[in-house]
C-alpha cells in the first residue's frame, strides 16, 4: 500500500516535471535567453529522470537507474543556480540596455530641444543674480545679436553689458522691485545692443530661481527680438496719429455706432457741426436726426448695411443742432464685420447745409424758372445749337403741336416747320446764330401733329445751359392775330365797299331829289293838260307818252332810292313762307318753262319784320337773274330754314349784324356761276354782265339795299359753271302777325279847306297850287320854311293843312313844322320830298305819325293823301 | 543511515539558498516565484531524505516524494505562467 502511494506520487511528480520541461522548452527567446532555458530544462530533466527511476524501481521493473539517480540529483542545485544566475545576468543586461536606450532618447531629445531653441528667435539665458548678471548659459541662437556663447562663458560679456545704457537703470530697478515683491516671473521690454552696436528691442520673459534658503540665485529668461514688432507698432502709432490728426483736423465728423445705433465714438467736429461735445452726444445715433420722414430712407440704408455687411450708397440726413436749427449732412457709412457678422458701423458725416441751401436756392430758382416757362402763354423750345435736337419744351409747346413732350423732345427743330419752309427757316436761324443776334418777332409757321400749319411769332436767342450752347425759342401762336388781321382786312374791304355803296347811294339820292322835283312838275303839268283837254284831243296821246316816260323815270329814281336805302318801307310781321309761296306762282310765269322751280320750305313758322312787297321784289330780282344765268334751262331752288347765328358765325363771316335767330332764304340756280371778281362787284349799281339793253345793273343793288334795310345780310356762293346760291339772312321776330286790311284806294276828290303849301321849288309849288285850286282848295304859298312859319302865323286860324317840302332854304320842313306846331298843336301836315333823309331814320322807317308823299307826286296821289289826312281820325292828327 | 549523495545534495542546496539570498539581496529577485517554490520543495525533499535515514523512514520518505511532486507541479505552473505572459510587456520583467 505504502509503496503504491509512493509510486503514484512519483508518477505525479514525474508527469509534473515532464510538463514543466515541455513548457520550459517552449518559453520564447524574447522572454528567456537560450542558456537560461537550457539550464532550466536540464534542472527539470534531472527530476524527470529521478521520477522515472523511482517509478521503475517501485514497479520493480529495474533499479538500474537508481544507481545514477543520486549522482544526477547532485547537479540539480548547480543547474538551477546557474539558471538563476543566467536569468539575473540577463535581467541586468536588459536593464542596462534599457538605460542606454533611455539615455540615447534623452540625448536625442536634448539635441532636438537645442535645435528648436537655436532655430527659434527666442534666446535662452541663464544668469546669476550677481553684479553684472554673469551668464551661465545661453542658447546658440544668441548669434542673431552678433555674440557667441563663448563671449558670455568666457566672462568677456555679461548680461548687463548688452542692455542699452539708457534702459539699464530702469531694467535693473524693475528686476530689483520684482525680486523684492517675490514674483516668480516677470516680463520686461527694453533695448539691447548687438555686438555690432545695433539697437534691438527685446521682450524678456524672466523666471526667478531660488536656492533652498529661498535666496535668489539665478534668473533664467527667454529673450525675444521684437524690434520689427516695435517698428510696426511705431508705424501703426504714427499712422494712427496721422489718422487721428486727419480725423480731428478734418471738417467732417467721424463716428461709429453699434448695431443698436448707440454711438461709441464721435470726433470733435461734432461740436462744430451739431453744437454738442462728443461726450454729450453719445446717444442713439437716430436721436440726433430730425423727425423729417426723409430720414427714414437713410436709416433703412444703415439697417441694410448692418444686415448685409455691405457698404451702402451715401445718403443725406437732416440733423438737429443743439440750438435747434436744422443741419443737413451727407452720410457715408461702412459696416465693420467680424466672423461674417456686423459688429458696428463707422461713418463720416459731411456738413452739406450750405450746399443744401444753395441747392434749394437753385431748385427754387429752377422751379420759378420752370413755373415761369410752364405758365408762359408762349411755347418754349430749347434746342442744341450744334445738333438742332430739341432738348426741352414747356406745356404750351405740347398744346401748340398737339403732341406729348416725349415725342417732341429728341426731334430735330426743322421737323417743327413745314417741309417746304424748313430750309428757309434754317437759314434764318443760322444767320442769326452766326451774327450772334437774337431773333425777335419773326413770323414763321410750325406744323402740329396733324400737319396743320400754325402761324407763330418767334423770339429766340442763343445761350448756354450747363456749358451746352442752346437756342431758346419762344413761339407765340398768332393764329388769332392773323385771323384778326384777316378779319380786319375783310372788314376794311367791307367798310370800303359800304362807304362806296353809301357814296353811290347818296349820289343817287341827291340826283333823285332834284330829278323828282322835275318829274313832279312834268307829271303835274301833264295831268293838268290832260284835265284841260277833251278826250278826243289829238294831243292826248302825246300827253300820255309824257306821263308814261315820267313814270318810268320815277321808277328809275325809285330804284336808286331803294338801293341807297332811302326809300320808305313799311315793315310788318310777315310769314316768310307765305311770301315765297305767293312769289312762286308769279315766278313760274316769269322765268319760263325750261327752268324748274323747287321750293323747300321750313316746317317752322318763320316770321320776320319785313315789307312783304320789298321781299317779293328781292325774290323776283333773284329769280330774274337766275333765269338769265340759265339760258339752257335748269333748276331754281328756293328754300327756307331757321338758323341760330352765334357771334362766332357772324365774326367768321364778317357781318355787321347781331347774333340771334335768323331766317335763311337760299335761292340757288344751276346756271353759269360767277368768278371771284364778278362776285365782288355784283352789288354795285349799274354793274352788269348782261348784254347791253338786257339789264339795268340795279337788280342786285336794290336787293342789297332792301336786305340791309331789313337788318339782314346777303351772302353769295358761286363758282363758274357750278351755279350760284344767294343766301339771305333775315332776323326772326316773335311778335304775332297783325292782320291788316287790304289797302283800298279811295276815289280822288277835292275840298274847300285852306292849305299852306311851303315849297322852295317854284315849279313844284305852282303845280301843287294849280291842282289844289282846281279841286276847290284855298292855297296859301310859302317859298321856304321861314316864310311858311310867317304865313301860318298870319293865317293861323284859317289854315287846315300844311304841305311842307322837307328840304327848303332857311328852315327845312321839319323845323318849320315844329314851330307851326307850337302855334297850333293840332295842325295837320303832309311832308313831300324826293330825298327823305331828314324824315326817315337810318333804317328808312318813317317816324310815327308823319304823313309823307314821295316825289314825284301825281295829282291823284296828292289829292287822295290830302283827303286822307284831313278826314283822318286823331291818329293821323299831329 | 545517511547517504553521501543525499548529504551533498542537501549541502549544495543549502549553499544554493545562501547564494540566492545573496543574489536576491544584491540584485533583486526576478519574478519567478513558482520556480522558487518548486526549488524550495526540492530542498525540502532533500531534507526529508536525510531525515528519513534517521527516524520515521516511511513518513519522511512519503513527505520527500510529496515534496518532489509538489515541486514538479510548481515548476510546471511556473513555466506555464511565463509562457502565458510572454506576449505582454510585463513578461519581460520575469527575466
Amino acid at each position: 500500500m505504502y509503496e503504491n502511494i509512493i509510486t503514484i506520487i512519483d508518477i505525479i511528480s514525474t508527469c509534473a516535471f515532464g510538463v514543466a520541461l515541455l513548457f520550459a522548452v517552449r518559453i520564447p527567446r524574447s522572454i528567456m535567453d537560450q542558456p537560461s532555458k537550457t539550464f532550466l530544462a536540464l534542472s527539470l530533466g534531472i527530476y524527470v529522470f529521478v521520477g522515472l527511476s523511482n517509478i521503475l524501481e517501485h514497479g520493480q521493473i529495474t533499479d538500474y537507474l537508481d544507481r545514477y539517480e543520486d549522482y544526477v540529483e547532485i547537479f540539480f542545485p548547480l543547474f538551477f543556480l546557474y539558471f538563476i544566475y543566467s536569468v539575473i545576468t540577463r535581467q541586468e543586461l536588459n536593464n542596462r540596455e534599457q538605460a542606454e536606450k533611455a539615455l540615447r532618447k534623452t540625448l536625442k531629445e536634448r539635441e532636438e530641444l537645442e535645435r528648436i531653441v537655436n532655430y527659434s528667435p527666442a534666446v535662452v539665458f541663464l544668469w546669476r543674480a550677481a553684479e553684472g548678471w554673469p551668464v551661465e548659459f545661453v542658447s546658440d541662437n544668441v548669434q542673431q545679436y552678433g555674440y557667441s556663447p563663448e563671449d558670455f562663458y568666457s566672462k568677456r560679456v555679461d548680461f548687463a553689458s548688452i542692455v542699452h545704457p539708457d534702459d539699464l537703470e530702469r531694467v535693473a530697478a524693475e528686476v530689483a522691485r520684482y525680486s523684492q515683491e517675490g514674483r516668480k516671473d516677470f516680463v520686461q521690454e527694453y533695448r539691447i545692443l548687438t555686438k555690432g552696436g545695433e539697437i534691438r528691442c527685446i521682450d524678456d520673459h524672466t523666471q526667478v530661481r531660488h536656492d533652498s534658503n529661498d535666496e535668489i540665485t539665478h534668473y533664467q529668461g527667454i529673450v525675444l527680438d521684437i524690434t520689427e514688432r516695435k517698428r510696426a507698432e511705431e508705424a501703426l502709432r504714427e499712422s494712427e496719429d496721422k489718422l487721428r490728426n486727419i480725423v480731428e483736423n478734418s471738417t467732417n465728423m467721424f463716428y461709429s455706432h453699434t448695431t443698436d445705433h448707440i454711438l461709441t465714438y464721435l470726433s470733435p467736429q461734432v461740436h462744430d457741426i451739431l453744437g454738442y461735445k462728443p461726450e454729450e452726444a453719445m446717444v442713439k445715433w437716430t436721436e440726433l436726426a430730425s423727425d423729417n420722414p426723409i430720414n427714414e430712407e437713410g436709416f433703412q440704408r444703415t439697417e441694410k448695411a448692418i444686415k448685409t455687411g455691405k457698404v451702402q450708397a451715401p445718403y443725406e440726413l437732416e440733423l438737429v443742432h443743439k440750438s435747434g436749427k436744422i443741419v443737413w449732412a451727407e452720410i457715408r457709412e461702412a459696416p465693420i464685420v467680424e466672423n461674417g457678422k456686423t459688429i458696428s458701423i463707422v461713418g463720416a458725416l459731411i456738413d452739406i447745409t450750405e450746399r443744401k441751401r444753395a441747392e434749394n436756392a437753385i431748385k427754387e430758382s429752377e422751379e420759378k424758372y420752370r413755373t415761369l416757362i410752364e405758365s408762359a402763354n408762349d411755347a418754349v423750345f430749347i434746342a442744341d445749337v450744334e445738333t438742332g435736337i430739341i432738348l426741352d419744351i414747356n406745356k404750351r409747346a405740347e398744346e401748340l403741336l398737339s403732341m406729348p413732350a416725349e415725342k417732341i423732345i429728341g426731334m430735330h427743330q426743322s421737323q417743327l416747320h413745314p417741309k417746304e419752309k424748313a430750309e428757309q427757316y434754317r437759314k434764318i436761324f443760322k444767320d442769326h446764330i452766326q451774327k450772334g443776334k437774337a431773333i425777335s418777332g419773326e413770323d414763321l409757321f410750325v406744323c402740329n401733329k396733324d400737319g396743320h400749319k400754325i402761324p407763330v411769332a418767334i423770339s429766340a436767342s442763343v445761350t448756354k445751359i450747363k456749358g451746352r450752347k442752346v437756342i431758346q425759342g419762344f413761339f407765340r401762336d398768332i393764329t388769332e392775330r392773323k385771323q384778326a388781321e384777316e378779319e380786319k382786312k375783310t372788314l376794311e374791304d367791307q367798310l370800303r365797299q359800304a362807304q362806296k355803296m353809301e357814296a353811290v347811294g347818296r349820289l343817287a339820292g341827291g340826283v333823285a331829289h332834284d330829278f323828282n322835283n322835275i318829274l313832279t312838275a312834268i307829271m303835274g303839268y301833264s295831268n293838268i293838260m290832260q284835265m284841260k283837254m277833251s278826250e278826243d284831243d289829238p294831243l292826248q296821246a302825246d300827253v300820255d307818252q309824257i306821263l308814261g316816260a315820267s313814270h318810268r323815270a320815277a321808277q328809275l329814281t325809285h330804284s336808286l332810292l331803294a338801293f341807297s336805302r332811302q326809300q320808305i318801307i313799311h315793315p310788318k310781321p310777315t310769314k316768310l313762307n307765305e311770301i315765297i309761296l305767293k312769289v312762286e306762282k308769279l315766278l313760274s310765269r316769269l322765268i319760263g318753262e325750261d327752268i324748274e322751280i323747287r321750293t323747300m320750305l321750313a316746317d317752322k313758322d318763320l316770321t320776320i319784320m319785313a315789307d312783304s312787297g320789298q321781299i317779293e321784289q328781292v325774290l323776283m330780282n333773284l329769280a330774274t337773274n337766275a333765269r338769265d344765268a340759265m339760258p339752257e334751262g335748269g333748276l331754281l331752288t328756293i328754300s327756307t330754314e331757321l338758323m341760330e347765328l352765334d357771334s362766332h358765325f357772324i365774326k367768321t363771316h364778317c357781318y355787321d349784324v347781331k347774333p340771334g335767330r335768323y331766317c335763311l332764304i337760299s335761292v340757288a340756280d344751276t346756271g353759269i356761276g360767277m368768278d371771284e371778281n364778278t362776285k365782288k362787284r355784283i352789288f354795285e349799281p349799274f354793274f352788269t354782265t348782261k348784254e347791253l339793253g338786257r339789264g339795268t345793273g340795279l337788280g342786285l343793288s336794290i336787293i342789297y339795299g332792301i336786305i340791309t334795310q331789313h337788318d339782314g345780310f346777303i351772302d353769295v356762293l358761286s363758282k363758274p359753271g357750278k351755279g350760284t346760291t344767294f343766301k339771305i339772312y333775315l332776323p326772326v321776330i316773335k311778335s304775332s302777325i297783325e292782320e291788316t286790311e287790304a289797302d283800298t284806294l279811295p276815289p280822288q276828290k277835292g275840298g274847300t279847306e285852306t292849305v299852306l303849301v311851303a315849297e322852295d321849288d317854284e315849279t313844284v309849288r305852282e303845280i301843287i297850287k294849280t291842282i289844289l285850286d282846281r279841286f276847290g282848295y284855298k292855297v296859301i304859298e310859302a317859298v321856304d320854311g321861314e316864310d311858311a312859319v310867317i304865313r301860318f302865323k298870319e293865317n293861323k286860324d284859317k289854315i287846315d293843312l300844311v304841305i311842307l317840302d322837307v328840304i327848303m332854304p332857311k328852315k327845312n320842313g321839319k323845323m318849320a313844322y315844329d314851330e307851326i306846331k307850337e302855334l297850333r298843336p293840332e295842325i295837320k301836315a303832309i311832308f313831300t320830298s324826293g330825298y327823305t333823309t331828314d324824315l326817315i331814320d337810318k333804317k328808312g322807317i318813317l317816324e310815327e305819325g308823319i304823313n309823307f308823299i314821295q316825289k314825284p307826286v301825281s295829282a291823284n296821289e296828292l289829292l287822295r293823301k290830302i283827303r286822307e289826312v284831313l278826314e283822318g281820325d286823331e291818329k293821323s292828327a299831329i | 543511515m545517511f547517504q553521501e549523495n543525499e548529504v551533498i545534495n542537501l549541502i549544495l542546496a543549502l549553499i544554493s539558498i545562501l547564494m540566492f539570498a545573496f543574489i536576491f539581496k544584491k540584485m533583486g529577485i526576478p519574478r519567478l516565484r513558482l520556480l522558487y517554490i518548486g526549488f524550495i520543495f526540492i530542498l525540502c525533499g532533500y531534507l526529508f531524505t536525510v531525515i528519513e535515514g534517521v527516524i520515521w523512514l516511511e513518513f519522511f520518505n512519503l513527505l520527500e516524494h510529496l515534496c518532489y511532486a509538489l515541486s514538479g507541479i510548481s515548476f510546471a505552473a511556473g513555466c506555464l505562467s511565463i509562457i502565458r505572459h510572454s506576449t505582454s510587456e510585463q513578461a519581460k520583467n520575469y527575466v
